[in-house]
C-alpha cells in the first residue's frame, strides 16, 4: 500500500509511522473497550444515549501532528488514538457512568480531565468527562499484543445536550479552519449556560415524576386506594398486586383451565369510562361484583370443555356484570367491546350473544330486567 | 381442515375451514411455526367457514398473538362464525384480538 507524504518533520513522521504499525492493536483495543464499557453499563440496568468508540484516521492524526507536533514526545502522548464516548441522557447518570469506567479501566488521573470543573463560577463552556484509561491485563491480556494494555485511550462522558452542544461548537469555532469571531464563541458559551439549565431541569423533572411514582406505589402497596387517583400509572402498579388473580383462579377451577398471562392494562379507558376515578372504586367493583362475574362464568364454561383462558377474563366478566347490573343492557356491552376492539360490526353480534346467556343468571332476574 | 395462505409485505393472511379440533390444531401450530417468519407483523384469519374451535385451536391463536404483539402487530379474525365467536367470549380471548 502506498504511503501518503503529509509534508511532516521526521520526529512527526516516526510518530505516525509507530501509529501505522500499532493500527491491529488500536483495532483490539476498540473492540475490547466498547465491548466493556456495554456490558457495565448493562449490567447496571443503565440506560444511555450512546456507547461508541472510534481509532482517530491516518489524516487527522497527520493533521494534530501538524498543528502541534511538538507536543508529543512518541505516540503514547496523543491519548486520543482510540477515543470511546458514553452519551447520557441526565447530568447525574455521567458520574454513574464514570464511577464504572473508574471499576473497569485502570485511569490516568494526572492526564484525565473534569471538565465540568474548569469553568470559573461566572462562565460556561465545554462540559464533559474525560478519562485516560488503560486495559487492565486482568480485563484482557493477549502476550501477541504486550502494547495493548500500555497504550492509553481516552473516554469522553457527557449528557446529550453536552454533546449536542460539544458536536455544533466543533463544527463552527474548531473545524472550519477560519477564526471564528470572538462574540460569535462568547454566543456559543452562552448557549452552553442555558444548555447546563436544561439538563438541570430534565435531572429535576425526573426526580419528581420517581418521587409521584414511589409515593403512588407507596399507597397502593399498604392499601390506601381511595387516596390514589386511576391513571395509567397507578393501574400498572395496582395490576402488580394481581387484584383479580384469586377470581381468575376461581373461574380457571371450572374445568381446570390454563390462565393465558395477558395484559389488562386495556381496561383501563373502559374503567374511567364508567366514572371510576380512583383505585377505590376498582376495589368496590371487585368486592361487589365478583360473585355475580363468577356466576357468569360458571354459565359460560360450565357446559364446555374449554381448558384456557385468559388472565384478563375476571376484570372482563367484571365488567361485564358491572354494566348489565346498572342497567346498560346491550347496548352497554356494545359500547364495551366497541371501546375495547374499534368500531366492528362484530360488536353488536357479541353484545347480544353475551347478554343472552347472561340473561338467564339470577343477578338480572333479581334486577326484573329480563 | 385445509389452510390457504398469502402474504404481502408483511401481513400473512390465512384461510382455515372445517373444524379446528386437537388434531387440526396440531397441523395448524406446526403450519403457523413454518409459516409465521420474523418478518411477519400481521396476521389476519379468515374464519367464515370455520366452524369449530377447540381449546387447541386457542392456543394456536394465542401463539400467532404473542408472537406478533411485540412487534405491534395485529391479529385479526374475519367473519367470525357465532361458535367460534361464543368461545372467544367466554375465554377473554375476543378482547385481545381484532374481530372484524
Amino acid at each position: 500500500m502506498e504511503v501518503k507524504d503529509y509534508g511532516l518533520d521526521l520526529h512527526c513522521t516516526m510518530i505516525l509511522e509507530e501509529y501505522r504499525s500499532l493500527l491491529p492493536v488500536f483495532g483490539k483495543m476498540k473492540e475490547v473497550v466498547l465491548e466493556e464499557c456495554k456490558r457495565v453499563i448493562g449490567e447496571t440496568g443503565l440506560f444511555v444515549a450512546t456507547t461508541e468508540a472510534r481509532v482517530k484516521t491516518e489524516t487527522s492524526l497527520a493533521g494534530k501532528l501538524e498543528l502541534k507536533g511538538a507536543k508529543y514526545r512518541t505516540l503514547s502522548d496523543v491519548t486520543d488514538i482510540l477515543g470511546a464516548r458514553i452519551v447520557t441522557f441526565y447530568s447525574e447518570e455521567v458520574d454513574k457512568v464514570a464511577s464504572l469506567m473508574e471499576k473497569t479501566f485502570e485511569v490516568d488521573w494526572q492526564q484525565s480531565v473534569d471538565k465540568r470543573k474548569l469553568h470559573a463560577l461566572d462562565s460556561f463552556g465545554y462540559d464533559s468527562l474525560h478519562y485516560i484509561c488503560r486495559i487492565p491485563k486482568n480485563l484482557f491480556h493477549d502476550p501477541k499484543m504486550p502494547e495493548l494494555n500500555s497504550i492509553p485511550f481516552e473516554i469522553q462522558m457527557r449528557t446529550t445536550l453536552q454533546h449536542a452542544w460539544a458536536t455544533i461548537y466543533h463544527d463552527i469555532g474548531y473545524k472550519s479552519g477560519v477564526e471564528v469571531p470572538k462574540e460569535y464563541i462568547r454566543n456559543l458559551n452562552r448557549l452552553a449556560g442555558v444548555l447546563e439549565l436544561a439538563d438541570e431541569q430534565f435531572s429535576s423533572i425526573r426526580s419528581t415524576i420517581t418521587d409521584y411514582r414511589r409515593k403512588v406505589q407507596s399507597l397502593v402497596e399498604s392499601g390506601k386506594f381511595e387516596e390514589v387517583e386511576l391513571n395509567g400509572d397507578t393501574f400498572r402498579s395496582y395490576l402488580e398486586l394481581d387484584p383479580f388473580g384469586i377470581l381468575t383462579r376461581k373461574i380457571a377451577l371450572i374445568n381446570q383451565a390454563e390462565i393465558q398471562k395477558t395484559s389488562s392494562l386495556p381496561y383501563l379507558k373502559v374503567l374511567k369510562g364508567m366514572g371510576f376515578t380512583t383505585l377505590a372504586d376498582v376495589e368496590s367493583l371487585l368486592k361487589d361484583y365478583s360473585d355475580d362475574a363468577y356466576q357468569l362464568a360458571l354459565s359460560q364454561l360450565g357446559g364446555t370443555d374449554i381448558d384456557i383462558i385468559a388472565s384478563s377474563v375476571a376484570l372482563h366478566d367484571l365488567i361485564t356484570v358491572y354494566i348489565l347490573r346498572n342497567g346498560g343492557g346491550e347496548k352497554g356491552l356494545e359500547l364495551l367491546y366497541t371501546e375495547l376492539n374499534g368500531p366492528t360490526s362484530y360488536n353488536a353480534v357479541r353484545a347480544k350473544q353475551v347478554y343472552k346467556s347472561a340473561s338467564k343468571l339470577s343477578f338480572m332476574k333479581d334486577l326484573g330486567q329480563v | 381442515m385445509e389452510i390457504k395462505s398469502e402474504k404481502k409485505d408483511t401481513c400473512l393472511s390465512i384461510c382455515v375451514n372445517g373444524r379446528l379440533d386437537t388434531l387440526a390444531s396440531r397441523e395448524f401450530m406446526k403450519w403457523t411455526e413454518e409459516n409465521l417468519g420474523d418478518d411477519i407483523t400481521d396476521v389476519v384469519i379468515e374464519c367464515s367457514d370455520l366452524t369449530y374451535i377447540s381449546s387447541s385451536g386457542l392456543r394456536v391463536l394465542m401463539t400467532i398473538y404473542k408472537k406478533i404483539t411485540p412487534k405491534h402487530g395485529k391479529l385479526s379474525l374475519k367473519d367470525l362464525t357465532p361458535q367460534v365467536g361464543e368461545v372467544l367470549n367466554i375465554t377473554g380471548m375476543a378482547s385481545l384480538f381484532s374481530i372484524e
